[in-house]
């Protein structure tokens, strides 16, 4: 039988097939060197599982795969990040819905704290009203030995009744002249 | 994390609509073959995702991390599903195109397969290691801009790669008697 009798080969059908029967377990590739291959990376490892695919149908179809998941995991991705945006948008949001529930309540209180200091300064007032009025008598004493607080005092109590200073004698006003010489004189 | 009941119930449907799409890709890339469940991997991915929610909210978001999630996923399933001892082959694996012997065809064929399979493989080794690679990344079907992507050149410079390598390796099969297409 020569060759172009025989039954035309696919030789890529038949490549796969056998590449494929002969998937070696020993040698399964890295996740990430994988998918740093199917992004287009090069490095020793890409290249060292490049020649890996070319033999192994099982590489081949893992590569093959890892590019695939890109689209639906990027997809992924983008909806976890709205989901889990969106989350704390409601949280905030929610938050100022019990803060404006809160506001009547809050108005409440600022108006008992109000009445609550008005009612402690009145108290304050009168205790130190009270307090003034209690020790006054003493002020009053204090006043009086405030005033008679001079060096001669014994001279003073010599006269018996204290009197207030007064302005000197000497230049008083009402300086009264000699009698004699009044205008009584009758020129007698 | 705390979570009201609302927000916690979204983002488990949306890591439940992501499984199930995840699962889909596993069917549609034929990686059931290598002894995994799609559905114990789907149901994986939404646990370890939800871990790393709970864990670290902001890196559950980049797309490299989710994908490294499904990926780290699938490989520990399959390193396991290696390391039990051997099943009987499920029913449906040539459909999946998974077995190397064709249904069809019988035991003359089948050897004559496998030592073809051989004798190709041995005339790709003749051509220059770009050129082998960009036709052995085409035979597994990867698209040319894809080659140009793991090759680390332009489409243009990958479709160079692989038209001359693809002509080597013509006239080397042909001259090794192997009658064959290339191309799907």
């Amino acid at each position: 039988m020569t060759s172009s009798n025989r039954h035309k080969l696919n030789i890529a059908s038949l490549y796969r097939r056998v590449t494929r029967s002969r998937a070696t377990p020993a040698a399964l590739p890295q996740a990430e060197v994988l998918l740093a291959l199917a992004e287009g990376e090069h490095s020793e490892a890409t290249e060292r599982l490049l020649g890996e695919v070319t033999h192994s149908g099982m590489h081949a179809d893992l590569l093959r795969f890892a590019q695939a998941l890109a689209p639906e995991s990027a997809r992924l991705g983008v909806q976890l990040e709205r989901a889990l945006e969106v989350a704390p948008a409601d949280h905030a949001r929610s938050q100022r819905r019990s803060a404006r529930g809160a506001m009547p309540r809050r108005n409440w209180m600022r108006g008992v704290a109000s009445l609550a200091a008005g009612l402690a300064i009145a108290i304050a007032v009168w205790t130190l009203q009270r307090t003034h009025n209690d020790i006054s008598p003493q002020d009053n004493t204090a006043a009086v030995a405030a005033a008679s607080d001079r060096i001669f005092v014994a001279l003073d109590e010599g006269r018996g009744t204290r009197q207030p200073s007064k302005p000197d004698q000497i230049f008083r006003t009402n300086f009264r002249g000699d009698e004699i010489f009044k205008a009584q004189f009758t020129g007698g | 994390m705390t979570l009201d009941p609302a927000l916690r119930a979204r983002l488990h449907r949306l890591l439940a609509d992501y499984g199930a799409k995840v699962r889909i890709l596993i069917d549609g890339h034929g990686l059931g073959q290598y002894g995994i469940d799609p559905a114990d991997i789907e149901q994986e991915v939404r646990i370890r995702l939800w871990k790393a929610l709970e864990r670290d909210r902001n890196a559950a978001f980049h797309t490299s991390f989710i994908q490294r999630v499904v990926l780290t996923t699938v490989i520990d399933a399959i390193r396991a599903a290696n390391a039990r001892p051997s099943e009987p082959i499920p029913e449906g694996a040539d459909e999946a195109g998974t077995a190397f012997i064709e249904p069809a065809a019988g035991p003359e064929r089948n050897a004559s397969g496998m030592a073809e399979f051989d004798r190709i493989v041995a005339c790709m080794a003749e051509l220059p290691e770009r050129r082998r690679k960009a036709v052995a990344l085409h035979l597994q079907g990867f698209s040319l801009r894809e080659i140009g992507t793991f090759s680390g050149t332009s489409e243009e410079a990958a479709r160079k790669l692989l038209d001359r390598g693809l002509q080597m390796l013509r006239e080397s099969l042909a001259v090794n008697g192997i009658v064959g297409d290339v191309d799907d």
